[in-house]
Order: C-alpha cells, then structure tokens, then sequence
C-alpha cells in the first residue's frame, strides 16, 4: 500500500479525498441524528462541532507521525477534557467545547482553527509543499 | 536482566513517558489544591492519575504483547533457555515500569507538597495501593488481549478503548471501586477490598505470562485455542475466584473507627474534627465565636458539633463533613442542628405534620437556616458552591447578614413567629 500512496498519483489522491469526506459526511450524519432525536438541538450541534475538532486533530496527528497514528492527538484531548475542564466555580472553562452550549464562539474558532489545520495538513502532502516551494511567482 | 533494558528502550511508553510524567502532576495540581494539608486526600489526590494510566498502559501492553506474534518469533521464545513465562513477564514488567514510574513522580509530588502543610502523619498506603492495583489489573488485561488477538491494532485499540469504557462507567466507589475520589477522614479503605484487588491483579499477571495460544503453525482443531489445556483451566479458576472474591469483599470505602482523642476547638459550643482535618481548625474556632453572637434568647445552641463518624462509625449521616475544602457544608449542618435545637418545646407545641406543613412555615424555616449558614460561615456562599434551600435566594441572605443588628432581628423575630404559630397552633 505504502508504494501505491507513493506511485498512484491523482486518481489514487481523488478516492483519498472522496473518502475523507465521506467519512466526515456519514458520522457527522450518524452523530447528529443520534443526538438530535435522542436529546435536542443544542447538543446535536455542540456534537458535531467536537466532531469537526476532532477530526481537525486526527489529520494534523496523522502528517506528523503518519496515518497509523492519527488516534494520538483526540486521545491526547481526553484528559484535559474530563479533568482540566472545570473551574473552581463548577463552570465549563473557555475552551471546554464539549461543555460549553453551542452559543459559545470561542469554542466555534477553535473549530475553525482546527479544521483548516486538519484540512492544510491533509492537503499539504510532501509533493505539494515542493511544489509551492519550487513555484514561481 | 539485559532483556528487561532491552524491553525498556524498545517499549511505546519511552518517548511517552516525559509526557506521562505532566499529566500526572497536571491531575495532582490542575485542578483544584485544597487537598493540600490532609494526608488522606493527598493520598486520594495522587492515586487518582491511575484513573488515565491504566487504559493507556493496557493498550501498551497489548502492543508490546503482539509484537511475538508480528515479528514471528513464536519458535525462538519457545526455544529458548529461559522458560517463555520469564520473557513474557519481562516484557509485562517494562510496561508497568513506565506506568509506576510515572505514578510514583505524582505521589512524591504530593509527599513534597503535603509535607509542610499537614501535621503528623503520612500518606495513607491503602490509597497509593488501590492505584498500584489497578495498573497491574490493566497491564495484565491488555497483555493477555494483544498476545490473543493476533492484529496488531484491535489488540491495543480493545485494551484501551474498552478498559477505558469500563472504568468509567463501571469503576467509580460506588460501583466496582476500581478507584477513589474523596479521601475523608471518616472513611478507609477496607482490608478484604484492598485484598481482593491485589489478588485480582495477582491472578491477572500470573495469566497473562502463563496462558499461551497455540502457535499459529500447529495443526489442530479451530475451536482449541490454547496450548495447555490443564494450564489454562487452573489459571481460569484462579481468575473467576479472584472475581467473585472481588464482587464479594463489598464497598472498597468503609467507615473509620473514630479517634480516641479527636481535635476540638476550646470553650463552648465545641466544634469537634479529625486529628487529619487539623487545618481547618483556625476557621472552626472563628465559626464558634459567630456562634457566640448569635441570639441566645432566640436559639438554643447545641454544646457540641461534631464531624461526621466522631460520634462512631454506627450512624452514617450524623454530623457535618467537609465538602472539597470548604467549612460552608459545616456550617450549613450547624445550622440545621441549631434550628432542630430551637424549636418550641412548650406544651402544647407539637411539630408540624400533614396538613399544618404550611407554605409559610416551610418558607420560614428555610429562610432562618440559610441565614443561620451565612452568620456561621462568616461571609455570603463561596463561589464554587451552587444552590441552597429551595426559594431562597443566598446572595439576599448575604446582604441581609450585612446589615445592622437590629434589623436582622427584626426579620429573625418575625420568621421565629410563624415557625412559633405553625408549631403551637
């Protein structure tokens, strides 16, 4: 497989990013509709905002040390998650974005933060950063 | 010995342990630092990363486990001149290496920290064992599952994944008591408890190096996976008793037998604590001089407040406890006792029930308690603190507790009246 990411070229590169997005697509799809019928619509998309973080995470996790280990930066959110979240006064801290409601914007630019990062790093593959480097302007 | 190091240095653990390391101490100090000062929540305080280092060290075990299986190095081990057990135990032994090295940094932490502040005394070792417990129970489950599952991703994945579902849901005190998270004074850790996990996480270790899954080149029926049959039901025993043993040792938190000599504040009413809550003793004897000046004509004061379990470890619910570090649940029982003390006791006075539970009743005692908790605490509700008797609004009773004496009187006087007509009608 690992000669075939490296030879394939674009038709390979297409499928990688029609399952990326279907992948994204259908759990975003199951989570929410799970949540929405189960719960309301506050936390359906409170959900889908921790979805679109995390998967950010995963990308990002998945450039550095390779796709195998994607799992290594959400897992590493675990702890300041159901630890670190809290204050002294019992309340969600800012960043909290499993905690804080849906109405909460920093927690929608960490979103945003983390999806362009995922979304550059998956795209930013080892030929199209020489590509860039190389390019006339 | 040389292949102990050589486990060492090969182990996922090795670039993960400086991290380990910070989120040990981010769990100890992260959070919340009132447990600093009290031996036993200094312990419960650092046996808590246990909590996120057993997932994570089962996972790890799985991986290092499944790596005979990946590399193919079956007929080598079984080669070898030392029996297969003493490798495998070696490999298990470098993953909880990483895993207590890093617990053990978080209780020396908390040893430095605890030191100055506490009196005499020490961190309680049944807390710091529970911890130990669970790690080995985990590294052992995740080395059985990773050398049985022959991918080399399920393994870790199902060992991590699922430990970390099933403590937490099921390892809370109340339910498997895999872990603890208030160490009060009033409470311990019981003997058969701690016993049955250490036996269970004996049983663990002593499967996961023995049970071996028949090699992947021997030809034999699907369905007989394991290579010893005899081996494999002994072990099965062992650990089916040790379950049972652990479902049966009861509540891993039982109640302390109280001190011969507990802690009390001088003069009267005397507020009595445990020998371990010695810190609070300063703010004990500022409650008993806002005690003083509370109305004697109006409330019977009770001569003794006693912590909860003071009394005896035979009524559970008597007394106050410290709730994280703040006297504001103390000083909310105070006041309980005290308006329990104060009702009218004349005859003909008989207390309220059915139909003469009145609104107006139930709105006046109420008021008269929270007020009571805020002249006793000495200041409005702590910010950390949320909620208070139903329809009464605690930042208008720490306002009223502000004002002059005399109009706090007043409003004293008329709530005292209806609590008066409704016990005296």
């Amino acid at each position: 497989m690992n000669q075939l990411e490296l030879a394939a070229g674009p038709i390979l590169r297409t499928y990688e990013r029609l399952h990326l997005s279907g992948v994204y697509l259908t759990t975003l799809v199951l989570v929410g509709s799970v949540e929405w019928f189960e719960v309301g619509p506050d936390p359906t998309i409170t959900a889908c905002r921790s979805l679109t973080i995390w998967f950010g995470l995963a990308l990002l996790s998945g450039r550095i040390w390779g796709r195998w280990l994607s799992w290594i930066l959400p897992a590493a959110t675990l702890f300041p998650l159901t630890y670190l979240n809290v204050d002294t006064n019992g309340d969600a801290r800012w960043w909290d974005w499993t905690g804080q409601p849906a109405s909460h914007a920093p927690c929608w630019g960490i979103a945003a933060l983390s999806a362009f990062i995922g979304l550059a790093s998956f795209f930013l593959t080892p030929w199209h950063w020489k590509k860039l480097r190389t390019k006339k302007f | 010995m040389k292949l102990y190091w050589i486990e060492l240095r090969r182990s996922p653990l090795r670039l993960w342990f400086p991290l380990l390391v910070g989120v040990d101490l981010a769990a100890l100090f992260g959070r919340s630092t009132w447990w600093i000062g009290e031996w036993p929540q200094a312990s419960v305080q650092a046996q808590i990363p246990a909590f996120y280092f057993a997932p994570l060290l089962a996972a790890a075990a799985a991986w290092a486990a499944g790596r005979v299986d990946r590399h193919n190095v079956h007929a080598q081990l079984d080669a070898a001149a030392h029996p297969r057990w003493r490798s495998e135990l070696v490999q298990l032994s470098a993953t909880l290496t990483y895993g207590l090295g890093a617990y053990a940094a978080g209780v020396i932490a908390a040893v430095i920290v605890t030191l100055p502040k506490a009196g005499p005394g020490f961190l309680w070792p049944s807390y710091i064992f529970l911890g130990v417990s669970l790690l080995i129970t985990y590294a052992g489950i995740g080395h059985l599952i990773g050398h049985w599952l022959r991918s080399p991703f399920t393994g870790p994945l199902i060992s991590g994944l699922g430990g970390l579902v099933l403590i937490s849901w099921m390892g809370s005190p109340k339910r498997l008591g895999l872990f603890a998270l208030s160490g009060d004074p009033f409470k311990e850790i019981s003997q058969n408890a701690l016993m049955a996990r250490a036996l269970m996480a004996m049983a663990l270790v002593i499967a996961a190096v023995s049970l071996r899954r028949k090699s992947p080149l021997s030809v034999g029926r699907v369905w007989n996976l394991s290579a010893h049959r005899g081996r494999t039901l002994v072990v099965g025993v062992l650990l089916c008793g040790s379950i049972l043993g652990l479902s049966m040792a009861g509540p891993v938190q039982v109640a302390r037998s109280a001190p011969s000599q507990p802690l009390c504040t001088k003069g009267t009413p005397r507020i009595c604590l445990w020998p371990e809550d010695r810190k609070y003793l300063p703010e004990a004897e500022g409650m008993v001089k806002r005690i003083n000046r509370l109305p004697r004509r109006l409330f019977t004061i009770p001569s003794e407040f006693q912590e909860r379990g003071l009394s005896g470890p035979g009524e559970p619910f008597s007394g106050f406890f410290i709730l994280e570090g703040s006297m504001w649940n103390p000083a909310a029982t105070m006041a309980g006792s005290i308006m329990h003390a104060s009702w009218p006791k004349e005859n003909g006075c008989t207390l309220p029930l059915g139909s003469r539970l009145t609104p107006q009743f139930r709105q006046a005692s109420a008021d008269l308690t929270a007020w009571l908790t805020v002249r006793i605490f000495g200041g409005g509700t702590p910010a950390g603190i949320h909620g208070g008797p139903p329809n009464v609004s605690m930042p208008a009773m720490a306002q009223l507790a502000d004002k002059p004496e005399g109009e706090q009187m007043d409003w004293v006087k008329s709530r005292m009246q209806v609590v008066h007509n409704t016990f005296c009608s």
